[in-house]
C-alpha cells in the first residue's frame, strides 16, 4: 500500500514538473511571438512612416498631372506607364493562368501535364525578377526586335504574374465542392460548361483576389522592367520600340541623383506605389473574404 | 407472373483502380419501371457501379473500366457522354444544390441543352418540382437561394433537377443517408411514386429502406454480386456468411 502511495506521489510529482515545464515553454513561445510581432510592426510602421512623411508632404497636383524625366517635371507618365505595363502584363498572365488552373483542377491523373505545370509554376514563382528581366532583354527586346517597349515590359511582367494568378486560381477552384462538379457532369454538362457555370462563378472571388495580388506585386517590380521597358519622358507612342516610364524607375533613379527635387519625386512615387499596393491587397482580401 | 423488361444491363462489368479490383464481372439487369436496389456494405463498390452506368467514372483516369453496359439495347459507348447522362440521371448521397436560386437549380440541366423558351422552361421547372413533391413548399418564392431549404427539401430539389431532363433511368446514391427520419420517409414515398414514370436504381446500405421500396434487389459485396432477386426477403434465406454478416449489422 505504501509503495502504491509512493508511486502515486512520484507520479503526481512528475506530472507537476512536466506541466510546469510545458507552461514555461508556452509562456516563452508566447513572448517570442509577441516580440516577433512587435519587430514586424516596428519595421512596417517605420517604412510606411518614412515613405508617407517623405511622399505625402511633397505631393502636389502639378507632380501627378505632368510628365517628367525623374529629375524635373512630374510623374504622370510614370503613373500611367505603370498601369499600362501592369495591364499588358495581365493580358499575358490572366488568360493562361486561369485556363491553366482550370486544366490542372480538372485533370484527375496524378502524373502528366498537370503535375509538370504545377512544378514549373512553383519554380517560376521563385525565379528572381532580374533573371526574368535578362530573359526579356535577350529574347523579347533583342531577338524578337521589340526594343524597350510596352509589349516587352508587359510580357516580362506577365511572366512574373502568371504563377501567382495560376496558383491562387487553382487553390480557389479546388475549394469548389467536388460533389457540385460531379452533379454538373451528371446533368449533362461538358468540361467547358463545368468551367463556365461551376468553377468560375464559385472561384471568381478567389481568382480576382489572386489577380489583384499579382498586380500589386507587378506594380512594385523594377528589375525586369529596367531590361525591357526602358524609360520615356512622355507616354509611349505604341506597343513596340517605344519605351515606357514607370514609378519604380523614378524611385530607383531619382534617389541616386544629387537633386532635392529628384528625391522629392522619388518619395512621391514610392508613396503612390505604397498606396496602390496596399489598396490592392485590401481589395483582394475583401473580395476573397466575401467569396469565402 | 410479372413481365420484366430490361432497360439497362451490364455484362462482365469490371472496374480497377490501379491493382485494386472495385467491381468484378458484374452481370446485372435493371428492370423498367421498377425500383432496382443495390444493397451492400460501405466500400463494396455500389457508388462506383452507378458511376459506370452514366460514365461519370470516366472522369477519373485512375479507373479502368471493362465489360459492356447497355441502355435500351444499345451499348452506352454509342451514346455521347452528355446524351447518356441526360438519359440516366443521378442524385448523390449528400444534397448539394448549386449556390443559386431554387429555379436556377432546377433549370440548370435544361439550360445546358441550349435555347428553351422562357414559358416552356417555367412550366418544366414547375412540373419537375411537382414530381419531386416540392412545388407546394417552394412555390411562393422560386427565386430564394436553394441553400435556405432544409436538407430534405434540398435533396428533393436535386431530384427535381435530375427529373427536368426526363431521364429514362434515375439513379439515387444513398439519397437519404444524411437526412432525418421524416425527410427520409418522404424520399422513400417519392421513390415508389417515381417508378410509375421512371426506372429507379437505388443504392443503399439500409436494408430497412430496401424492404420498403425495393422491387428487385441485388447484393453487392466486395465488388461482386452475390445474390439477386425479386423483393428483399430472399436475401434472408441466403446461406452466405457475407450476407448474414451484412444483414446482422444492418438490423442492429
Amino acid at each position: 500500500m505504501k509503495n502504491l502511495t509512493d508511486a502515486g506521489e512520484q507520479d503526481s510529482g512528475i506530472r507537476w514538473k512536466s506541466s510546469t515545464l510545458r507552461n514555461a515553454k508556452n509562456s516563452l513561445a508566447g513572448i517570442a511571438g509577441y516580440l516577433a510581432l512587435l519587430a514586424m510592426l516596428a519595421i512596417m510602421v517605420s517604412i510606411f512612416g518614412y515613405i508617407i512623411q517623405g511622399g505625402a508632404t511633397h505631393i502636389t497636383l502639378k507632380i501627378i498631372t505632368t510628365n517628367g524625366n525623374t529629375t524635373t517635371g512630374g510623374i504622370l507618365n510614370a503613373i500611367i506607364g505603370t498601369w499600362l505595363l501592369v495591364g499588358t502584363g495581365l493580358l499575358f498572365s490572366v488568360p493562361p493562368g486561369v485556363l491553366g488552373a482550370l486544366y490542372n483542377v480538372q485533370s484527375t491523373s496524378h502524373g502528366g501535364i498537370a503535375s509538370v505545370t504545377r512544378l514549373f509554376t512553383d519554380i517560376l514563382t521563385s525565379v528572381p525578377s532580374i533573371v526574368i528581366g535578362l530573359f526579356g532583354y535577350l529574347i523579347l527586346v533583342i531577338r524578337l526586335g521589340m526594343g524597350f517597349s510596352l509589349l516587352a515590359g508587359g510580357m516580362a511582367l506577365g511572366i512574373m504574374m502568371l504563377p501567382y494568378v495560376m496558383r491562387i486560381s487553382e487553390i480557389s477552384m479546388r475549394n469548389v465542392p467536388a460533389e457540385q462538379v460531379n452533379n454538373a457532369y451528371a446533368l449533362g454538362a461538358d468540361t467547358i460548361n463545368v468551367a463556365y457555370r461551376i468553377y468560375l462563378p464559385q472561384a471568381g472571388a478567389g481568382i480576382i483576389s489572386g489577380i489583384l495580388l499579382a498586380i500589386g506585386i507587378a506594380a512594385g517590380e523594377t528589375a525586369q522592367l529596367l531590361y525591357t521597358a526602358g524609360w520615356n519622358n512622355a507616354l509611349p507612342s505604341g506597343l513596340l520600340k517605344s519605351p515606357v516610364a514607370y514609378l519604380t524607375y523614378v524611385v530607383w533613379y531619382g534617389i541616386n541623383q544629387p537633386s532635392a527635387y529628384a528625391h522629392q519625386l522619388a518619395f512621391v512615387s514610392a508613396f503612390i506605389l505604397i498606396i496602390m499596393v496596399t489598396a490592392l491587397i485590401f481589395i483582394s482580401k475583401f473580395i476573397g473574404r466575401k467569396g469565402a | 407472373m410479372i413481365h420484366l423488361e430490361n432497360i439497362m444491363e451490364t455484362r462482365k462489368l469490371s472496374v480497377k483502380a490501379g491493382q485494386k479490383t472495385i467491381l468484378d464481372n458484374i452481370d446485372i439487369n435493371i428492370y423498367r419501371h421498377r425500383v432496382n436496389t443495390i444493397v451492400g456494405p460501405s466500400g463494396g463498390g455500389k457508388s462506383t457501379f452507378l458511376k459506370c452506368l452514366n460514365r461519370l467514372v470516366d472522369l477519373d483516369s485512375n479507373y479502368h473500366v471493362s465489360g459492356d453496359i447497355f441502355l435500351e439495347g444499345k451499348n452506352i459507348r454509342e451514346y455521347s457522354e452528355i446524351e447518356l447522362r441526360r438519359r440516366v440521371g443521378m442524385v448523390f448521397q449528400r444534397p448539394n444544390p448549386f449556390p443559386m436560386s431554387v429555379y436556377d437549380n432546377v433549370a440548370f440541366g435544361l439550360r445546358l441543352q441550349g435555347k428553351v423558351k422562357q414559358h416552356e422552361m417555367d412550366s418544366m421547372v414547375k412540373d419537375s418540382l411537382r414530381e419531386a413533391g416540392l412545388f407546394d413548399e417552394v412555390n411562393d418564392n422560386l427565386n430564394r437561394p436553394a441553400s435556405t431549404l432544409s436538407g430534405g427539401q434540398q435533396q428533393r430539389l436535386c431530384i427535381a433537377r435530375a427529373l427536368i431532363l426526363k431521364p429514362s433511368v434515375l439513379m439515387l446514391d444513398e439519397p437519404t443517408s444524411s437526412l432525418d427520419p421524416v425527410a427520409k420517409g418522404r424520399i422513400e414515398e417519392l421513390m415508389i411514386q417515381l417508378r410509375e414514370r421512371y426506372t429507379v436504381i437505388l443504392v443503399t446500405h439500409d436494408i430497412t429502406q430496401a424492404r420498403k421500396v425495393s422491387d428487385h434487389t441485388s447484393m453487392l459485396f466486395n465488388g461482386k454480386i452475390i445474390a439477386s432477386g425479386e423483393g428483399v426477403d430472399f436475401l434472408e434465406s441466403s446461406s452466405s456468411d457475407a450476407m448474414k454478416a451484412f444483414l446482422g449489422d444492418a438490423t442492429v
